[in-house]
């Protein structure tokens, strides 16, 4: 096997190589964005310092979190007499257009909600104030990107309002991803940029501190306590039909609006792992190519009579560890890319999301496409008989 | 001059032939077309998403909105737009004031409605919010100072309006210049946030595809370099042949370079017409999801050029790299 790797031309390793790196670390990066754009609304809805816990985050039945309108009087209601009830908060969350020049989302959210998901700290100004209906506080990346400065007048138009809101900003505030990419205000002025009255908002986080408890409130909903005994959290979406009320659980936020829309989630997840396998269908080529541009000293070696099988397992080893070092190197390269690459949408960055299936798909579909191109090629007389 | 023309047409004919007729072909083809095609799908897309957008902003193009401008315009309310601390009954809290000088324009653009009003004949007009209204228990005919910026002054109540919840949270006056910012409420006719939403949203997605597209073709250029190197070598014999019936090195590599370029936007066109294909077959799917596209757009060759461009490109500047390394081996 040795004799066998001597013979393989260095400058065609380092081609072949840099294919599979550049190969991977588009796939990576590609998928990474997708999924990065699908979970979206889960990171601006659901606050990171409950991921352990058992929450059930109750929304509407609503095709974005910032159409998304919930009663807490309902909500009240739902969780009369329920135990254990550790932390409940309410948020609005509202589309609007700043300064005449872009999108951005609004949050409307008390100041001690937001301690308790962001630990934020105010760089410039004062505290978030709930009684003054004039006052924004701006999230720290934000207000460098446009400028903004404590004391300067801001001009707000919701879609959901006929006339603009002038506003003051209070505060410039630091509170990491999302929160910095957004303006903040109290729930009173969320509401009504949000056009809606007091005692709605877009959505509702109900910590639980036991299991235990938070079944014994999905169970109230008329939910299935198996199935929500599965889930690692729950979101709630109550559909209005008349002047009942029945509720909808979905695991995850993005879930939840897409299926109001009408697409499974499968669905999102069949298009990425369609666009993988399209694209990883170049990597035939590659795996032709490490035999076809050593065909010269691959012939002598099967004339010298050392079988195909043999020269094809040898070379199949070393796309085997080009392959691999490749996938790591990408997941390198990918994190660096998205650094560089700046996505946004409404404000928020897009960076690249790995997860664990998309590595796992991407490394089959190299692996598998790769191998094939080399078992295709006849290493005698290959130039005629393979494709 | 006809008779090397037809020879080199000869020579371009045979290496098409063969290049048609090899294995390799269909390797090429499909390295050319296939980032094409997702291209064209990521394209046609934003084109159809643009033209949805069209459609919903039309429905909403009847409906009316308020926007702030920086120029002045004949529909328009100028506004000095200032914050004030309000003293009454010993309570003091800040407010937001619009210190208009047409009054009944502003209210007609602003939609306000007056709830209550005494009597006129005051020098300056002062109306509150209704919110702030309860919420400080004041009525029409109440005495209020008003300080901004350590200037007091003190003016009576004359009016109490509503509009919606951002309107009932300020006082409206007259006559008070020299503090806060002027700006001019317009009326528009069409809603300004939701188009401005729209664009910003577009530009987005437009932005994220457009990078997509152009990132998805990068794979290929090398799988392209592999395939033209595979080309090669099963035109190495022929071109031996060609050499020793007397043609010039010259006129072999310009057929070869007409030749897989040829193929190429072949290619090409293949890639977006299968992209097309695909988006349809897509659409018609979610149309059985029960989402329902009004319009279905063609992709536009703008979107297209710069990854079309670059196909050409590495194509020709592989041919290029064969050629001088083969030639300089040989």
């Amino acid at each position: 096997m040795i004799e066998i790797l001597k013979l393989i031309n260095i400058k065609s390793c380092i081609l072949i190589f840099t294919s599979m790196l550049i190969t991977s670390t588009v796939l990576l990066t590609v998928l990474g964005y997708l999924q990065s754009l699908y979970n979206i609304y889960e990171v601006i809805a659901y606050p990171e310092v409950f991921r352990e816990k058992p929450v059930v985050v109750v929304s509407s039945y609503a095709l974005a979190p910032f159409t998304s309108l919930v009663s807490t009087d309902v909500l009240g209601n739902m969780l009369r007499d329920v135990q254990d009830v550790e932390y409940i908060f309410y948020q609005i969350l509202v589309i609007a257009y700043i300064n005449n020049s872009r999108a951005v989302i609004v949050r409307g959210i008390e100041a001690k909600d937001l301690k308790i998901i962001a630990d934020y700290r105010i760089i410039d100004g004062r505290d978030i104030d709930g009684h003054c209906f004039y006052c924004i506080w701006v999230g720290k990346n934000i207000a460098e990107e446009l400028n903004i400065h404590v004391g300067d007048v801001i001009v707000l138009s919701s879609p959901f309002l006929s006339i603009p809101l002038i506003l003051r900003v209070s505060g410039i505030i630091d509170a990491g991803y999302p929160y910095n990419y957004e303006l903040l205000s109290s729930i009173s002025l969320a509401q009504s940029i949000r056009g809606v009255a007091k005692g709605y908002v877009s959505m509702a986080v109900v910590v639980f501190s036991s299991r235990e408890d938070y079944l014994v409130f999905v169970e109230r909903l008329g939910l299935d306590r198996d199935r929500m005994s599965l889930m690692e959290r729950a979101i709630v979406a109550l559909k209005y039909i008349g002047r009942e009320i029945r509720p909808h659980v979905y695991e995850h936020m993005t879930e939840m609006l897409v299926s109001r829309l009408g697409l499974p989630r499968d669905i999102y997840i069949l298009i990425s792992f369609a666009t993988a396998f399209i694209m990883s269908i170049g990597l035939y080529m590659i795996g032709q190519s490490i035999a076809t541009m050593n065909s010269h000293n691959l012939e002598i070696l099967y004339e010298q009579g050392v079988s195909s099988i043999k020269i094809k397992i040898s070379l199949a080893i070393v796309l085997v560890i080009f392959i691999a070092t490749s996938i790591k190197l990408s997941l390198i390269t990918t994190k660096m890319l998205s650094n560089i690459i700046s996505l946004t949408i409404v404000g928020y960055p897009l960076k690249v999301a790995i997860s664990k299936d998309i590595l796992l798909a991407t490394s089959i579909y190299i692996l598998f496409f790769t191998l094939i191109g080399l078992a295709t090629v006849k290493i005698h007389g290959y130039r005629e008989e393979t494709i | 001059m006809g008779n090397s023309l037809r020879v080199l047409v000869h020579t371009f004919m045979v290496l098409l032939a063969i290049f048609l007729r090899s294995k390799a072909f269909l390797l090429f083809i499909i390295s050319i077309s296939l980032p094409i095609a997702i291209v064209t799908v990521f394209s046609s897309s934003i084109m159809t998403l643009y033209r949805q957008t069209e459609l919903i902003l039309d429905l909403y193009s009847r409906q009316t909105s308020v926007y702030v401008d920086m120029t002045y315009y004949s529909n328009c309310a100028v506004v000095r737009v200032l914050y004030a601390d309000i003293v009454y009954k010993n309570k003091s809290f800040s407010i937001q004031i619009h210190s208009v000088d047409n009054l009944d324009t502003y209210k007609e653009i602003m939609s306000i409605k007056i709830l209550k009003q005494i009597r006129n004949g005051y020098k300056h007009f002062l109306s509150i919010g209704r919110s702030i209204a309860e919420l400080y228990d004041i009525d029409v005919d109440s005495d209020i100072t008003i300080c901004i910026e350590g200037y007091c002054i003190n003016r009576t109540v004359i009016a109490l309006h509503d509009g919606n919840e951002y309107l009932g949270y300020i006082a409206i006056t007259n006559n008070i210049d020299g503090y806060g910012h002027t700006i001019n409420f317009c009326r528009g006719y069409y809603n300004y946030a939701i188009q401005g939403i729209v664009e910003d949203l577009g530009k987005s997605i437009e932005s994220i595809a457009r990078f997509l597209s152009i990132f998805t073709v990068a794979p290929y250029l090398i799988v392209m370099y592999l395939a033209i190197d595979r080309v090669w070598n099963l035109y190495r014999d022929e071109i031996s042949v060609l050499y020793n019936i007397g043609l010039d090195r010259g006129s072999i590599e310009l057929c070869l370079y007409l030749a897989v370029l040829s193929i190429a936007c072949v290619g090409i066109l293949y890639g977006v017409s299968v992209g097309v294909v695909a988006l349809h077959i897509g659409l018609w799917i979610l149309k059985l999801l029960g989402i329902y596209m009004f319009t279905v757009s063609l992709p536009i060759f703008s979107s297209l050029a710069i990854p079309i461009a670059i196909n050409l490109l590495v194509v020709t500047l592989s041919v290029a790299i064969i050629i001088r390394r083969t030639g300089d081996r040989s």
